[in-house]
């Protein structure tokens, strides 16, 4: 408690760094993602119910692309895939940063010294870590 | 840290002058000033706040207060005026300046995912110098609730949530933002505590609420905003002319007794004739009352519904707010 013309404790080399920061805020932010069932239902269990039910629908049946035929469910597969990454990126990413700001979250987390690059590249990285693993999934279905 | 003995005691706080002792100045505003369109919410404003000290700013809805507050804190721009928060401009935050404020705004959530500890951890993680999470949360009261999910707790555990998520960083200087608004009064006594605790880590702490008996209890300086301006600044006891307000003795004159003998002042403020209520401002009640009690028993007479009135701090607060509408 000193008076604040001795505000250098805090100085600018105190400050955390821009990746650890952003690694922090990803390591929360993928756990809200796993935890949020609505999230997790559109972005990873929709894609493959998809697969599986066309799949199994279509199991005898091949379709012509060029350079010959393919099975129909293997035709589906880069299609569901668009989805998934669609419905991470997008959808998922839409409802959460509405509910984040309708809620204040983002309100109060501009009071920290968080910086909104740091939060950005988080969701960025939960994004693509999402479509990392249902392409992997999806594929290794199909 | 010295300056926490001060602080206990409103009239020597109020004695002491502009930036003595160890307490410097936490924030200093002047001639501030805010339109939103047609409207001027907040016409010129100053206020100085010391270090160390609960600085209470109350005023009615739509006063102006969270404007200013959010000035205070940098969420908003000002059209006018000077302000100074820990020596910086909120407007152009220094680097490591956020890191020295708490923010508790009036309305926000916690991530509904998070377990209480999850979530003070998390933003533990944006400061370089946080407090240890357990302490924290045991001094907001919400050690027994670190494994829920924060969208499970109650509306008062929300707002320890809160309280806890602005101190986690240590702070020097916290802001609350109607902290108990829509509480119960069980929880309101609870997070009055959870304040009045804040002022033992000698933490400067700025409060706005539009309750009287939340601003008397906790604060050592009170200022009233009403309609944008300030109207009025004090301690508890001094806000508005309060000790230099009248009190006021009310009795009825027993039936059949004259008004002839009784003191001066009283005599004077008879209303009508006996049965009738007597009322008396007067600005020291004590040599009044004796020369009552004198005259009473002289003409052995009672009177039994004999009251004094001090105004309260909702008086003051009252006529301040009525008067700038």
């Amino acid at each position: 408690m000193t008076a604040i013309s001795q505000g250098t404790g805090h100085a600018a080399g105190a400050r955390l760094q821009f990746p650890h920061l952003a690694v922090h805020q990803f390591g929360a932010d993928l756990r809200c993602f796993v935890r949020n069932k609505g999230s997790v239902f559109f972005t990873l269990a929709l894609p493959v119910l998809f697969l599986v039910i066309f799949g199994s629908v279509f199991q005898h049946q091949n379709v012509a692309v060029p350079g010959g035929r393919i099975d129909e469910p293997v035709y589906y597969v880069p299609g569901i895939i668009a989805y998934g990454v669609i419905a991470a990126t997008f959808s998922n990413l839409v409802i959460s940063v509405v509910r984040y700001r309708e809620t204040g979250i983002y309100k109060r987390r501009r009071a920290t010294p968080l910086s909104s690059s740091a939060i950005i590249a988080a969701r960025a990285l939960v994004a693509a870590l999402s479509v990392l693993a249902i392409t992997a999934v999806l594929l290794a279905i199909g | 840290m010295k300056a926490l003995g001060i602080q206990n005691s409103p009239v020597q706080g109020l004695a002491m002058p502009d930036g003595c002792g160890e307490g410097g100045v936490a924030i200093r505003v002047r001639g501030l000033r805010k339109r939103y369109g047609d409207v001027e919410a907040v016409r010129g404003i100053d206020v100085t706040v010391r270090t160390g000290e609960i600085f209470a700013f109350l005023g009615p809805n739509g006063a102006g207060k969270t404007t200013t507050v959010e000035m205070l804190e940098g969420y908003r721009h000002r059209d006018a005026g000077e302000v100074e928060v820990l020596g910086a401009d909120p407007a152009r935050p220094v680097p490591g300046w956020r890191a020295r404020i708490g923010v508790v705004l009036q309305e926000s959530q916690p991530e509904a995912e998070l377990t209480v500890q999850e979530c003070v951890s998390l933003y533990a993680g944006y400061y370089p110098r946080p407090r240890p999470v357990g302490e924290t949360l045991e001094l907001v009261g919400l050690a027994d609730r670190v494994a829920t999910r924060c969208g499970r707790l109650s509306g008062g555990q929300r707002r320890r949530l809160d309280v806890a998520l602005a101190l986690i960083g240590d702070p020097e200087l916290v802001f609350l933002d109607e902290p108990t608004t829509g509480f119960d009064p069980a929880a309101r006594q609870s997070a009055w505590e959870v304040i009045a605790g804040l002022r033992d880590l000698g933490k400067t702490i700025f409060l706005t609420t539009h309750y009287m008996e939340e601003a008397e209890r906790l604060a050592d300086r009170i200022a009233v905003i009403a309609a944008g301006r300030i109207v009025a600044e004090g301690t508890a006891a001094t806000l508005g002319g309060r000790d230099a307000l009248a009190s006021i003795i009310s009795f009825t004159l027993p039936s059949g007794v004259s008004a002839a003998g009784l003191p001066p002042a009283v005599a004077g403020a008879v209303t009508s004739g006996p049965g009738e209520k007597v009322e008396a401002r007067i600005t020291s009640p004590l040599p009044l009352l004796g020369a009552l009690a004198a005259w009473a028993t002289a003409r052995n007479v009672d009177l039994p519904d004999l009251q004094v009135f001090r105004p309260t701090l909702e008086d003051v607060y009252l006529q301040l707010t009525r008067e700038s509408r």
